[in-house]
């Protein structure tokens, strides 16, 4: 049933399954995120823990038929995106949910015009002749901050350099005024420079009630953008909380790996504390806790049994049969 | 294989290096105008010294640390390395110089011959160099993979069995093996995940401890820069802007781009404040701005700033290694502390 109306995304025990080589793999196991309207929430994690995937499946663009969700429910205003039928899960994209990613070159079409790309979107979705669609399409590239709007309208993809074409994309999102943005790495290609223009622009939609979910691998990012964040760790969310308790307080061994690895502008530290170990590939996964080959703190229990996300309070939980004695524990030493 | 470092003299040596390349248009490929990579570059880095080189995309640094390894050709200036003219140096010196001057890439997964095994990789150049025989290879290339960490079983594996992290330690064994006095880095862990990344710049820094290296450090994040390098230059459009020690360019930085950089710089911890968020773009390096070339997007630019081009030099409040090409160096207020 759908949820309370301050709830504009709410994601409940999704997983997702790929058929590969090496037969069918669990990539995301169980996953449940909540987005209130004007929210930014943030999914961070390193590459192949399922973030992307889980961004995907709410659009319902996994790549068939090779990946499917086979558990779950993606509650979108009031209806299952899960069960929504294709036409109108057509509609309810790009209208009521608009999404940029990495490489922006790849969401747009090179045979048309920059111009003509922004207003058929327009022309989509709300009633508008060429002439006026034209004209919103130029307010906004200008909103958008492109150099020389007017001419970048008859400009084609290839033209752009991939900041100017993540511009376009915003522009895109952004002129529909979406509940929801999902942006899946949307300044990891990007110079610093243009990640802060990008970023102030994601601010103004947050601003206009636009909720965000922000896939980033970028700890700075998530730190100067989101509100909330969710840690995933080998498709599964290892640690939920608001972005002041986890960068303060982390209650998962993993959160505080990586807070640990994050460097700052100030002195540098002599060494850095690092995760020893690799990163784990979907099919490999080990049993019990899936972090429990790289954790410091690790028992016998982790090694077997998985560990639930249990509250520890103030919003904040954590898969760590630790997770208690972690939190409000920042700089202290471990339980 | 043991040469002795001259200590009065930097290792490296830059002097007023230029790399451009033609733009070529129709069918007789007529040279139309002239992309400006780099364009004017002096820097040294004395033996065991870290230096970072940050920019953005198009901004010259990786032109110029192929340039100086040899896989450009500059358009004009002088490269010493080792006390030798590197670009009238003969064939036989060349060859005998580049062992002490090495190279590691971003990408770990373009940058390895996917037919080799990692003993063939990691010993490629010793054979090459004539400095061991080739029944010794592997004992050397053991040697080579103990000192990054990893084991010998490694040896008859190939590249694609190995992870990001775990290639760009090959990369590093491989380099390593030719005993460089310096290392140019471009963007070696920009490829990583935060995990991994901490592992290998903690190997880097190892090694450079262990063996004395010197390193170019190239990388557009300038947490790095901070933690790898002793002295920072910041690129802009093919030249360089500001120069000095990592902590003073980074913690007070001078130039506005160096400022802008270092304000849009997400880090965590950071207040939150509003953040100097530069306009527009990095113009073509084949037609830079006249005068000082950041001006079209500099908050601080005056009318001066489009006809004079600044040159690098001390400001007037600070050491005597840390130079500003600004005109305005002197009267701009110092940035607020992070």
């Amino acid at each position: 049933m759908p949820t309370s109306s301050d709830i504009i995304l709410d994601i409940r025990g999704l997983s997702v399954r790929f058929d590969t080589d090496d037969g069918a793999l669990t990539v995301v196991e169980n996953v449940s995120l909540c987005l209130p309207r004007g929210a930014v929430v943030g999914l961070v994690g390193e590459s192949g823990c399922g973030k992307s995937v889980t961004a995907l499946s709410v659009l319902r663009l996994l790549p068939a038929p090779a990946g499917r969700v086979t558990a779950g429910e993606i509650w979108f205003e009031g209806e299952d995106l899960l069960r929504t039928p294709p036409d109108r899960l057509r509609r309810v994209r790009g209208q009521r949910i608009a999404m940029v990613f990495q490489e922006p070159m790849t969401a747009l079409s090179p045979l048309h015009t920059i111009g003509d790309q922004l207003a058929e979107t327009w022309r989509l979705h709300r009633s508008a002749s060429r002439a006026e669609a034209r004209t919103e399409a130029l307010k906004w590239l200008r909103r958008v901050g492109l150099p020389d709007p007017e001419e970048r309208l008859d400009a084609r993809p290839h033209q752009l350099s991939g900041g100017m074409l993540q511009r376009v994309m915003l522009a895109m999102a952004m002129m529909l005024h979406p509940a929801l943005l999902i942006a899946d790495e949307p300044t990891t290609a990007l110079d610093v420079t243009i990640q802060a223009q990008i970023l102030d622009l994601m601010r103004q939609m947050k601003e206009r009630d636009t909720a965000i979910l922000l896939i980033t691998h970028d700890l700075g990012v998530i730190w100067e953008m989101c509100d909330t964040v969710a840690v995933m760790y080998a498709g599964r969310v290892v640690e939920t909380a608001p972005v002041n308790a986890l960068f303060q307080a982390p209650a998962h061994p993993y959160t505080r790996g990586l807070l640990d690895a994050v460097l700052s502008l100030g002195a540098p530290a002599r060494r850095l504390k690092d995760i020893p170990g690799q990163v784990p590939t979907a099919g490999q996964y080990p049993p019990g806790c899936r972090f429990h080959p790289r954790c410091p703190f690790a028992f016998d229990r982790c090694r077997v049994e998985k560990p639930p996300l249990q509250d520890v309070g103030n919003g904040q939980a954590a898969a760590c049969f630790l997770a208690g004695q972690w939190a409000g524990n920042r700089s202290g030493d471990p339980p | 294989m043991i040469s002795s470092i001259n200590l009065s003299k930097p290792l490296l040596q830059v002097e007023a290096l230029r790399t451009w390349f033609p733009i070529l248009r129709g069918v007789f490929a007529r040279a139309v105008g002239q992309i400006r990579a780099v364009d004017g570059v002096s820097l040294h880095i004395n033996a065991g010294e870290a230096l970072g080189l940050v920019g953005e995309s198009g901004c010259g640094k990786s032109t110029l640390a192929r340039t100086v390894v040899g896989l450009e050709h500059p358009t004009d200036g002088r490269i010493y390395f080792d006390g030798l003219d590197l670009l009238r140096a003969s064939r036989q010196t060349m060859t005998r110089a580049r062992c002490r001057l090495q190279m590691i890439f971003q990408d770990p997964y373009s940058s390895l011959n996917p037919r080799l095994t990692v003993m063939e990789l990691v010993t490629e150049g010793l054979l090459a160099h004539g400095l061991i025989e080739p029944a010794a290879r592997r004992d050397a290339a053991v040697a080579a993979l103990r000192e990054v960490g990893l084991d010998a079983d490694a040896l008859s594996r190939y590249p694609h069995e190995f992870s990001g992290g775990q290639r760009q330690r090959i990369c590093i064994a491989r380099a390593m093996a030719l005993r460089p006095a310096l290392v140019i880095c471009d963007e070696p862990v920009s490829a990583l995940d935060v995990s991994v990344r901490a592992q290998v710049l903690n190997l880097l820094n190892d090694l450079r401890e262990q063996h004395g290296l010197a390193y170019l450090f190239i990388s557009h994040d300038l947490a790095v820069v901070r933690h790898m390098a002793d002295r920072v230059a910041v690129m802009y459009l093919g030249r360089i802007v500001e120069e000095g020690p990592a902590a003073t360019v980074l913690d007070q930085p001078g130039h506005p781009y160096t400022r802008a950089l270092v304000s849009a710089t997400p880090v965590p911890y950071r207040p939150r404040q509003n953040r100097l968020v530069l306009p527009g773009d990095v113009p073509s390096a084949s037609r830079p701005p006249p005068g000082c070339r950041f001006h079209p997007r500099c908050p601080f630019a005056t009318l001066a700033c489009a006809e004079i081009e600044p040159a690098l030099e001390r400001m007037a409040t600070r050491i005597s290694g840390h130079r500003v090409a600004c005109l305005r160096r002197n009267e701009l207020e110092p940035s607020p502390p992070l």
